[in-house]
């Protein structure tokens, strides 16, 4: 949109195959897309595709189911974690992705330990980045903890910032200020909705991680849009958005019944009211 | 509604005759109509409008190719000028008391303000002066043109603005036009969009969505704030569209919708529109 770029976060598992999608992105509107990385689904044909069609690769999901892994001082458990966010890495490099979007934890109801060979592996993974130019963006997930810890190591190190998920922030973190900690590093987004934390008590679950459309759900984007205005400027504003709903919910059926074209359509709508109120 | 009257824009090709929709549109609560000129079989939407008492806020004159006005060529210029006053001449015949006329299509700041196009729109409006009839200058591109018509005839009580919110948003990069004119409103054209597409800024008609108020990036507070600030209208006028522009889909969901669907969701959100400007 005028004066502002939007961009869409793509997973691999659509009604048609992502290199297929790409192309009615472009068409809708966005300017840029955020592949996930994965094992099962070479990047080749996605980074073709966002080339041809004339879209900005922004970012790269690294894996993460492994997160938890990392920390591990069983290298037998963490060297295959490693292995996968250094190749993911790799993948960045050769497809010219200036940012890997990392996540620091994963698991629920556990304790913070950090561990030395943790710090170890991030480092190991810093260290590669910066040889590569690419930048690492730590994204607050369940487990805040660990990403603070990771936030604090790399304090005036340029090639590690800030991945705002804020739907993340709301049914993950409380609705922490995470931006009045770290918006100065932001260097990505993963703009998305939810209801919060379902749970009276406050117990934190991923089934309440809807990433519904903006405006589906509680976010108030007027305040989130004031944060991100305070925080570092972004020349791309993404959306990290799912169109399934979580096990035993029904919040994204409605998206499910659309043509994805038509869903994505009214995601670039709900991105085009966040943005102009960003840019303006 | 209570304390505000609500109208609706009605074109001619959707799945009934207009006719047809002009009872449908009366029983969902809607107020007044203003059909479009051009092809309509204005008789028949007339007579339907007064069979069920839905006021005829104003008629659309008719616009594609409205840059002729501004020809050199007599022969083009004369010819657009010729079906405006067919329009005018309609509006008489049926009581409309207002034409909403376009200064232009979408120029850009290079097209002329010609002598000839100048003279084309004081016959205009010296025949609508003589029917009664007022005439809405309506923002779409061209903003040059526009304002040499509005300063032209700034002490003429016959022509005043009519205020689309959705061109001032993808035509006019947000300028404030109600500022401008607010003090001459005659009519509005509420509708949304997602402003500009193009990151350079560059206009075009495919970013003219005419979506309902609240589904594109319109602040509605602000609009309703500056139309309250502007001259007072009995009738609130929305100017929407079912179809999507081509190759784009923003307006797909609408029809899926019945008529009835779709004009009862028009009028709900004309009324949150209407609710704040009346309070």
């Amino acid at each position: 949109m005028y004066q502002q770029k939007i961009g869409i976060s793509v997973a691999n598992t659509y009604s048609m195959p992502t290199p297929e999608l790409i192309p009615h992105l472009k068409q809708i509107g966005f300017d840029a897309i955020s592949p996930e990385w994965s094992k099962a689904y070479p990047l080749a044909p996605v980074a073709e595709a966002a080339k041809k069609a004339g879209l900005i690769l922004q970012s790269l999901h690294a894996p993460y189911t492994g997160s938890a892994d990392l920390w591990s001082e069983d290298e037998a458990v963490s060297a295959p974690a490693l292995a996968d966010v250094l190749a993911s890495l790799e993948d960045a490099k050769t497809y010219g992705i200036p940012v890997l979007v990392v996540h620091a934890w994963i698991g629920f109801g556990c304790s913070f330990v950090p561990t030395e060979a943790g710090f170890r592996n991030y480092d190991a993974i810093v260290a590669k980045a910066k040889e590569y130019g690419i930048r690492i963006a730590l994204e607050n997930t369940e487990g805040e903890e660990y990403l603070f810890a990771l936030l604090d190591r790399y304090v005036g190190n340029d090639t590690v910032g800030y991945c705002w998920d804020s739907g993340h922030e709301m049914c993950y973190n409380h609705s922490k200020d995470l931006l009045a900690l770290y918006g100065d590093r932001l260097i990505m987004t993963h703009l998305n909705d939810n209801l919060g934390i379902r749970r009276f008590d406050g117990d934190t679950f991923w089934h309440d991680d809807l990433h519904l459309l903006p405006y589906d759900g509680i976010a108030d984007w007027d305040y989130n849009i004031a944060r991100l205005r305070a925080s570092r400027p972004m020349e791309i504003l993404n959306f990290e958005l799912n169109i399934g709903s979580k096990p035993n919910r029904h919040e994204n059926d409605k998206y499910m019944r659309l043509p994805i074209v038509e869903y994505f359509t009214e995601a670039y709508s709900r991105a085009c009211r966040v943005a102009y109120r960003y840019a303006k | 509604m209570y304390r505000q009257k609500i109208g609706v824009s009605v074109s001619n090709g959707y799945k009934i005759p207009t006719a047809e929709l002009v009872p449908i549109l009366k029983k969902i609560g809607f107020d007044a109509i203003s059909p479009s000129w051009e092809g309509a079989d204005l008789g028949a939407i007339v007579r339907a409008a007064r069979e069920v008492d839905i006021t005829l806020e104003s008629l659309h004159a008719p616009y594609h190719s409205s840059d002729d006005i501004w020809s050199p060529n007599a022969t083009v210029g004369d010819a657009f000028l010729e079906k405006l006053l067919a329009s005018l001449a309609d509006a008489k015949r049926y009581a409309i008391s207002t034409l909403v006329v376009h200064a232009c299509e979408l120029p850009d700041e290079n097209f002329p303000v010609t002598e000839e196009g100048l003279c084309r729109f004081d016959a205009l409006v010296e025949k609508a002066e003589a029917y009664g009839i007022r005439i809405a200058l309506e923002n779409t591109g061209g903003a040059h043109l526009l304002s040499a018509l509005m300063a032209r005839y700034r002490d003429k009580a016959v022509v005043g603005f009519c205020f689309d919110s959705g061109h001032e948003m993808c035509y006019s990069h947000g300028e404030d036009l109600l500022a401008l004119y607010g003090d001459r409103l005659l009519v509005t054209h509420l509708n949304d969009n997602l402003g500009v597409g193009a990151f350079d800024g560059e206009i075009s008609w495919c970013d003219d969505l005419h979506l309902l108020p609240y589904d594109g990036v319109l602040d509605w507070n602000d609009i309703v704030t500056r139309l309250r600030r502007a001259r007072p209208l009995a009738c609130i006028n929305l100017e929407v569209g079912i179809n999507s522009r081509p190759a784009r889909h923003e307006n797909d969901k609408y029809m899926r919708l019945s008529l009835e669907e779709y004009f009862t969701e028009a009028y709900n959100r004309a009324c949150r529109v209407a609710y704040r400007y009346a309070k």
